[in-house]
């Protein structure tokens, strides 16, 4: 078993517990690099207090990822492992594969986490898979094949950093840490909230997950058998405080006006600065993936601002020349008529193309589809929908902007405001 | 494919589950859109994974959210146990009605939701995946049906191999009609 303990002071959680491996694991340089990615990329010009890191957000997640474990396996007892098919000695081993991937699952992060997550190199998809190679890297691989007794396979860890919707499992123990990592009601979501909340002050995102944590428990699905997360009828409304408290940071900080307009010009000032507009797919070396930081891209603004050919997609970053909403879509009128947004896009970007920039929400997933969360009821598991009218009216959002530069902000409004009456008699 | 012409093509086919008085749950809607692109050249275009329950897309289940966040199909609560089922609203089935179909594909639609509508999740979950894995490329049936066990161990050796025969039979009958 891995040897001597060392202990980290957090914020949210207080004293973070590690072991030899875990730290040679933070100690790595990938992980290192986390501390210069901020959580929420450029939150900060909105909430002053959002400069926390990838790196505190790790280290919370693989704290809540073994207490949610403890809580789990101490309820399942020996009929849980039996299911899962793993020996009293697995347990440990399960708990530390855990462990391993709660915090290596954001060690692929792009500078300023996913604002530019639409410039990862062809054959890239989004960080994930520069997660599943920085795992199997030269960098994290050999530390994690030391962990005796253990014997971990990086696979393992891949499985359960990924989680099991970006990488499914045929393996049900595999497919259960897993989804207490990336799920639902999985532990990454659960730090990422408490920790928005407090450093961005948005009470909003405050919620009772202590109580969430220790009602998790393990069921069997109702139409598959195979072994899910579900929360006993006592921690309904913590769940329902965890549905709801990402609902609302979603309307109050993720997808809050000013911020979305820096992810926008951030992207527009990488395009033009990085070689071929995209990041490198290479990890090593001096321009490799793993170069990139924060820090660097900061530092580039910084010098582009005397630059003739980045010198204003610079400033309106560093000087606050952000373009200002000018037009947000009513939502019926989204409703009515599902190509209204792309219409209008096309129409406004034909006469301000260089002016106006346009941002779309409507792929975000912030309520739950039937078979999503269980409650463990006394009559048995029931989807969450069935037992809370709250979750059950909670409508998924769908928001469309339409951004321009100051000097022809009234046009464009005028002309959207337009555009979207004409059409108001669609179906 | 517009947005507007998606969202109102799974308006549709949900429509055509509702109305084969299917419980069209999440699993009917994906596997019925799978087998509809597969067996049906249905050009929706959905990449599908092996997820928890067979056959899965992210991105229909994100314009199945994009659907009720329009209001055009509506959640329908049903007494213990069972979970909620989908309907689709009026203005649902206005918005299917904006981009026709060909009718031989419209008609072919309604066999394939009367044919899967009725089945419960857990057998959608074994069709899928038997259809899943008889795309994996050439291999013995023996070695089809391990596949398919090892995949969903909640099923014996004989219902996997009724499954990969049931495929196999509504493929055919697809092609012939």
């Amino acid at each position: 078993m891995p040897s001597s303990s060392h202990e980290i002071r957090d914020p949210v959680h207080n004293f973070i517990i590690f072991n030899d491996l875990e730290r040679d694991l933070l100690n790595s340089r990938p992980m290192q690099r986390l501390k210069y990615i901020k959580q929420l990329a450029f939150t900060y010009e909105v909430y002053p207090g959002a400069t926390h890191s990838r790196f505190e957000h790790s280290l919370g997640t693989m704290e809540l990822a073994s207490q949610a474990f403890d809580i789990i396996t101490r309820k399942g007892g020996p009929k849980l492992l039996a299911e899962l098919g793993w020996s009293e000695n697995d347990e440990d081993r399960c708990r530390q594969v855990l462990r391993l991937g709660a915090l290596l699952h954001d060690v692929g992060h792009a500078p300023f986490s996913h604002a530019p997550e639409s410039l990862m190199p062809d054959g890239i998809a989004g960080h994930e898979d520069f997660t599943e190679r920085i795992i199997r890297s030269a960098d994290i691989r050999p530390i994690i094949e030391r962990s005796k007794p253990f014997n971990i396979d990086v696979e393992e860890v891949v499985a359960v950093a990924l989680g099991p919707k970006k990488k499914p499992q045929e393996d049900a123990s595999l497919q259960l840490l897993g989804e207490l990592v990336a799920g639902e009601l999985g532990v990454d979501r659960i730090d990422y909230l408490v920790r928005d909340a407090l450093h961005t002050g948005a009470a909003a995102g405050r919620f009772d997950y202590q109580r969430l944590l220790n009602t998790l428990t393990v069921i069997n699905h109702p139409e598959t058998g195979t072994p899910v997360l579900a929360v006993e009828a006592g921690g309904l409304h913590a769940a329902e405080g965890l549905i709801l408290a990402r609902y609302f940071m979603f309307l109050q900080v993720y997808f809050h006006n000013v911020r979305r307009i820096y992810d926008r010009h951030l992207v527009d000032f990488l395009e033009a600065w990085l070689p071929n507009d995209r990041f490198p797919s290479d990890l090593d070396g001096e321009d490799g993936y793993l170069s990139f930081t924060d820090e660097r891209v900061t530092q580039a603004i910084d010098h582009a601002l005397h630059n003739a050919a980045l010198g204003t997609l610079a400033s309106r970053l560093r000087n606050r020349r952000h373009f200002r909403k000018a037009y947000e879509v009513p939502h019926d009128a989204m409703s009515k008529d599902p190509d209204i947004f792309e219409n209008l896009t096309a129409y406004i970007q034909q006469d301000f193309p260089d002016q106006v920039r346009v941002d779309e929400s409507k792929k975000e997933t912030y309520t739950l589809e039937p078979g999503e969360v269980y409650i463990l009821t006394d009559d048995g598991p029931r989807d969450i929908l069935t037992v809370s009218e709250l979750i059950q009216h909670l409508r998924p959002i769908w928001i469309g902007r339409v951004y321009a530069e100051a000097g022809v902000r009234e046009q464009v409004k005028t002309k959207c405001r337009r555009f979207v009456e004409e059409r108001g008699d669609a179906p | 494919m517009k947005e507007s012409e998606r969202l109102g093509l799974i308006a549709r086919i949900i429509q055509k589950l509702n109305e084969a008085g299917s419980w069209t749950g999440r699993t009917h809607i994906q596997k019925d859109i799978y087998l509809a692109q597969e067996l049906l050249a249905l050009p929706s275009d959905y990449p599908f994974v092996l997820y928890q329950r067979g056959p899965y897309s992210f991105d229909l289940d994100s314009h199945i959210r994009s659907l009720r966040a329009i209001g055009a199909i509506d959640l329908e609560l049903m007494p213990a146990p069972y979970g909620p089922r989908y309907c689709v609203t009026q203005f649902g089935r206005a918005i299917s009605q904006l981009h026709p179909l060909d009718a031989d594909l419209d008609q072919a639609l309604t066999s394939l939701a009367q044919t899967l509508g009725n089945k419960t999740a857990r057998d959608l979950e074994l069709l899928g995946t038997a259809h899943y894995v008889l795309t994996e490329g050439d291999a013995p049936d023996e070695d089809r049906i391990s596949r398919l066990v090892r995949l969903k161990p909640h099923f014996s050796a004989e219902q996997a191999k009724a499954a990969l025969e049931e495929v196999r039979n509504l493929e055919k009958w697809f092609k012939s009609t």
